[in-house]
């Protein structure tokens, strides 16, 4: 019986679906570019306001459509961080899209909506087949978005690469659900964490087997190491904004999706210590290698990749902690990140727009000098590397590892903790290079016309990453509402 | 009338102080750009006034007879976690403040040598003079532990941007050496912190609470190690040292003012606040290491300064070397050499820093620092040659001046626990007069190369309205030292026996096999 509460709780999904359908109308029968703008920015802030105006539907242990999508709080915060980040990305993007030769507009926006909707159907399923749809609607949509930019050969490599690499980690993923579904019986999240609590630590290695396929398929969808490595080839050949808009906001709904199933299905003590190492393993390797590489990138574009890698790593880190402190601390770092990357993206963006044809756009040497030659562009930058290293006074990102390790810590993880302080200090060495380049190198960048609605975005980031941290109260109590709605199997769940 | 004027900040006063200045630096970005320089001086200096004002309100309300955390303050910030934003000052943390609110006004004004992007110099400072005091008045781990990172970001700037050849390297060299210290610190307090909340089942950052918890020798042993990493790299304490001459030489004059004057005193105050009385264990065994340290730091930092030839780089080593003393005063912990370690603190301030503006003063007209150049000064320019010599006095602690106080008392006390070591640290005062007194020599003594120094200018006024004051403070303090002695002394009583008791009590309340060690060391230790 479906009632008007299933579609309260699934509103987002359906608007973005229509407003990306009736953008293919329009590319066949009008093709205005503000007909196009408006379908996109109409759908993107009405998905975002649906949730904010449904609040009351979003209740504990909440489900829509006889028990498929998920209807708490966890998925009120999930579906508002996609849909408002998405909207930055329409914001940081919607301009320079305008004026590139893209041989189809409307397609392009149609297939950013199909993929938010994909992300939003992920991160709210509760069947495994559904959540694979989900992952498959956001996927598929992605590999042709990075694949866009027609006349760049970065760009279909970038698109093919995600593609191959991306259906192989599909397949993983499925056969991890298929064998679930054979040891329970049941594809709902529910019914397979009964399973495991009752019987999973006597299961033996099929069980082990099963969730290291599923961890292996999320890890390659976070861009965990050693499963990162399509990361850097696909931020830097996809179109800026399609690089922000997954760095941010596709790499979120990973995180947020992996966390609830991860932790739900799996959190049974005997069972989460079996995949705990391997997590740990995968933690150490990711912030390492994210960062050790990172080093040596001369592309912003490329290095901010690798940078999102790192921090990956350090969300990977509290997720070693389940419980309310570890996953409040996670959901305040995922927005804390997704503010101070779009920030930084739009300043790079920016940048990017001085080079004149056939120039490296997004090379770190079109910073140097910037910093004094336009100071507020310089300030705002200053406060996201600030704040994606974790230094006062970019105090969300301090905030947001000080939650994560702080968990970390209290679940005796002490000696990850120490390999992630460490790479905390390494990645200031490179984060610390643009202000470098910015401030105490000569340049000659005169050019450089941040346009309205970037700048505002920017405004507005490095506005949350200073309020975020001085008064992260607010933020942090609706990510222990969020944790403590998703049944975390007994015993696990800490204070 | 104090009184009155402390009111109206309805015991916020030490918010007041600490953010004081950073008010001042946005004041100056609200004014109109492209202004005359002179006028972000004035109104620069004007809120360092103010804000030494303010920190003289807090003078007159601190009552030096009380060993406790006086004008304490206490908001909730982040409740789920027990952290408080918390502020107080005890007899320690408030001369250090003083220290800090007098130097920067004469900070304010050297900026006269400064004339690139003039705003933007003077804003640091402020910003930087905040998160120093606010990492003084801290009495939350969290709290202090954002004010400590908060003082590397605008020292960072004032070196890349207004510092000399080598400032790109010299500048990531000093942040990446304090934030690799730092980060291993944050570890530390976090495990502190959940060890507490598990037994004491409510979590909290404030450092008077964290002092309770019960940790066993070997995790005392490794906290005490992050901590001690994270200040010896501040203080700097020999290995660490390097990235000091490096910083300090690539400094505006302004910058190195402030490095060596309060800085660098936040390494020990570190010691001070967190690594003693929260791992007492730990510090004791680690205070024969610590001292050993120290006295390599004094005695080589002595000869590699002796072996300079830029004037700079020889203070900046001479920095090395004094700092030693005080770290040596300090971990002796007992009343006479502590109390001279936090006095030699203030001399170092104040005679060092004195020392940089007067460096300072011959780069602005000669662009060089190297030693050669200069020669028989003293007949050219008398009045720096006068100033050049008290200072160097007082750097070499003769008696009468700041410095012989401080190196006394600290000589005195340590004697008593590190008899061996003491005695190699005299050779360091020896050391100390020969490089002091050979660069005297050099430079203002022998003949004087017209060609090259022919057209030297004398201390002009604004140079003298920041050497005039550190000139009396050098004699202030030199010949009555009593009242500001005496506005620490109860509390560095306090604190010496409150850690010496933690030490016995922890050691005698468990009884597993490291604990049994540990009371031995602690007997041993009496």
């Amino acid at each position: 019986m479906v009632t008007a509460l299933d579609f309260q709780l699934t509103a987002p999904i359906l608007i973005l679906t229509l407003g990306a359908l009736l953008l293919l109308l329009v590319e066949v029968t009008l093709k205005s570019d503000s007909l196009r703008n408006g379908i996109t920015a109409g759908s993107l802030v009405a998905s975002f306001l649906a949730p904010i105006f449904f609040r009351d539907a979003y209740t504990v242990g909440q489900t829509a459509f006889g028990g498929f999508v998920y209807g708490d709080s966890f998925s009120w915060i999930a579906n508002l961080m996609i849909t408002g980040g998405s909207l930055a990305a329409f914001v940081l993007g919607y301009k320079s899209i305008e004026s590139q030769k893209l041989s189809s507009k409307s397609e392009f926006y149609s297939l950013v909506l199909m993929s938010i909707v994909g992300a939003l159907v992920l991160v709210s399923a509760r069947e495994l087949i559904l959540l694979f749809v989900g992952l498959e609607i956001m996927s598929i949509a992605l590999y042709t978005l990075s694949a866009f930019n027609l006349w760049s050969s970065r760009s279909s490599e970038a698109g093919l690469k995600y593609f191959l690499m991306g259906s192989m980690f599909s397949a993983i993923f499925l056969y991890g659900i298929a064998l679930l579904y054979g040891l329970s019986g049941s594809l709902m999240i529910p019914d397979v964490a009964n399973w495991v609590v009752t019987d999973g630590a006597s299961s033996g290695v099929i069980l082990l087997l099963a969730l290291g396929l599923v961890l292996v398929g999320f890890a390659f969808k976070i861009g965990l190491a050693p499963f990162h490595f399509w990361v850097p080839d696909v931020y830097q050949g996809a179109p800026t904004v399609i690089t922000a808009f997954m760095a941010c906001v596709i790499k979120s709904a990973a995180v947020l999706v992996a966390l609830r199933g991860l932790w739900v299905m799996f959190g049974e003590p005997t069972v989460f210590a079996q995949w705990a190492d391997l997590l740990w393993i995968l933690a150490a390797l990711t912030m390492t290698v994210g960062n050790l590489i990172a080093l040596r990138q001369k592309s912003l574009k490329r290095m901010l990749a690798y940078s999102s890698i790192s921090h990956a790593g350090y969300m990977a880190v509290a997720m070693l902690a389940p419980g309310i402190n570890g996953g409040a601390a996670i959901l305040y770092y995922l927005v804390a990140y997704m503010i101070m990357t779009f920030g930084a993206f739009a300043v790079v963006m920016a940048v990017a727009d001085t080079a004149k044809e056939g120039e490296e756009g997004d090379s770190i040497e079109r910073f140097n000098g910037l910093g004094l030659r336009y100071p507020m562009v310089g300030v705002l930058m200053t406060i996201f590397m600030f704040s994606l290293a974790g230094l006062p006074p970019g105090f969300a990102g301090f905030i947001g590892k000080f939650y994560v390790f702080s968990a970390a810590v209290e679940a005796n993880y002490t000696g990850l903790v120490i390999i992630g302080v460490i790479n905390s200090a390494i990645s200031c060495y490179y984060y610390l290079r643009v202000l470098v380049a910015m401030y105490f190198t000569k340049g000659e960048v005169s050019n450089l016309n941040v346009k309205a609605p970037a700048y505002a975005l920017m405004v507005v980031c490095a506005l949350f990453a200073i309020l975020l941290g001085v008064f992260p109260g607010a933020l942090h109590d609706m990510g222990v509402d969020a944790i403590k709605g998703i049944n975390i199997p007994v015993g696990t769940v800490t204070k | 009338m104090m009184q009155g004027i402390s009111e109206i900040f309805n015991g916020y006063l030490l918010t007041a102080v600490t953010f004081a200045p950073l008010l001042g630096a946005l004041c100056l970005y609200l004014l109109p750009k492209g202004k005359d320089e002179s006028l972000f001086r004035v109104v620069a200096t004007l809120w360092s006034l103010i804000t030494l004002g303010l920190s003289l309100l807090i003078l007159c309300s601190f009552d030096s007879t009380n060993p406790a955390l006086q004008s304490v303050e206490s908001v909730d910030w982040l409740p789920q976690f027990g952290i408080k934003y918390g502020m107080a000052v005890d007899g320690v943390s408030l001369v250090l403040v003083l220290l800090t609110t007098f130097l920067m006004p004469l900070v304010m004004i050297a900026s006269k040598s400064v004339h690139d992007k003039i705003r933007g110099y003077l804003a640091n400072m402020l910003i930087l003079e905040s998160a120093m005091i606010g990492t003084l008045c801290a009495t939350d781990a969290l709290v202090f532990y954002i004010f400590w990172e908060l003082m590397l970001f605008p020292m960072y700037f004032l070196i890349g941007i207004w510092g000399g050849q080598r400032r790109i390297y010299a500048t990531i060299k000093f942040v990446l050496y304090t934030v690799a210290g730092s980060v291993l610190l944050l570890v530390g307090l976090l495990y502190v912190v959940w060890q507490h909340a598990d037994q004491a089942g409510a979590v909290t950052f404030a450092i008077a609470d964290l002092m309770n918890t019960k940790l066993t020798l070997s995790e005392e042993l490794w906290l005490f190690a992050a901590c001690a990493v994270a200040f010896g790299i501040k203080v700097p304490l020999f290995p660490f040292h390097t990235w000091l001459p490096d910083a300090h030489v690539e400094a505006p004059t302004g910058g190195s003012v402030v490095l060596a004057g309060v800085l660098l005193k936040m390494g020990l105050y570190g010691f001070y606040r967190i690594a003693f009385p929260l791992f007492p264990n730990g510090a004791h065994v680690f205070a024969p290491y610590l001292a050993t340290l120290a006295v390599i730091g004094i005695i080589y930092g002595a000869l590699v300064a002796w072996a300079q030839g830029d004037i700079k780089k020889l203070v900046a080593y001479s920095s090395v070397s004094h700092l030693g003393y005080c770290v040596l005063g300090f971990v002796a912990l007992n009343t006479i050499s502590a109390t001279g370690s936090i006095y030699q603190m203030l001399n170092h301030g104040v005679s060092t820093g004195a020392l940089f503006l007067l460096v300072g003063v011959l780069y602005d007209r000669r662009h060089t620092r190297a030693i050669s150049e200069y020669g028989g000064l003293a007949s050219k320019v008398p009045v720096f040659s006068f100033l050049f010599l008290v200072f160097t006095l007082s750097s070499i602690a003769l008696p009468l001046t700041n410095g012989f106080v401080g190196e006394f008392l600290i000589l005195n006390g340590s004697f008593r626990v590190f008899p061996v070591l003491t005695g190699i640290a005299v050779l360091g005062v020896i050391l100390g007069a020969v490089y002091m007194l050979t660069l005297y020599m050099k430079t203002c003594f022998g003949e004087l190369d017209e060609k090259k120094n022919g057209e030297l200018e004398d201390v002009k006024s604004h140079e003298l309205m920041t050497l005039v004051p550190l000139l009396v403070a050098v004699f202030v303090m030199g010949i009555y030292p009593q009242p500001i002695i005496k506005l620490y002394e109860p509390t560095l009583k306090s604190y010496i026996s409150q850690v010496e008791s933690k030490r016995v009590a922890v050691t005698s309340v468990d009884s597993d096999k490291e604990i049994v060690l540990a009371r031995s060391l602690a007997l041993e230790g009496k």
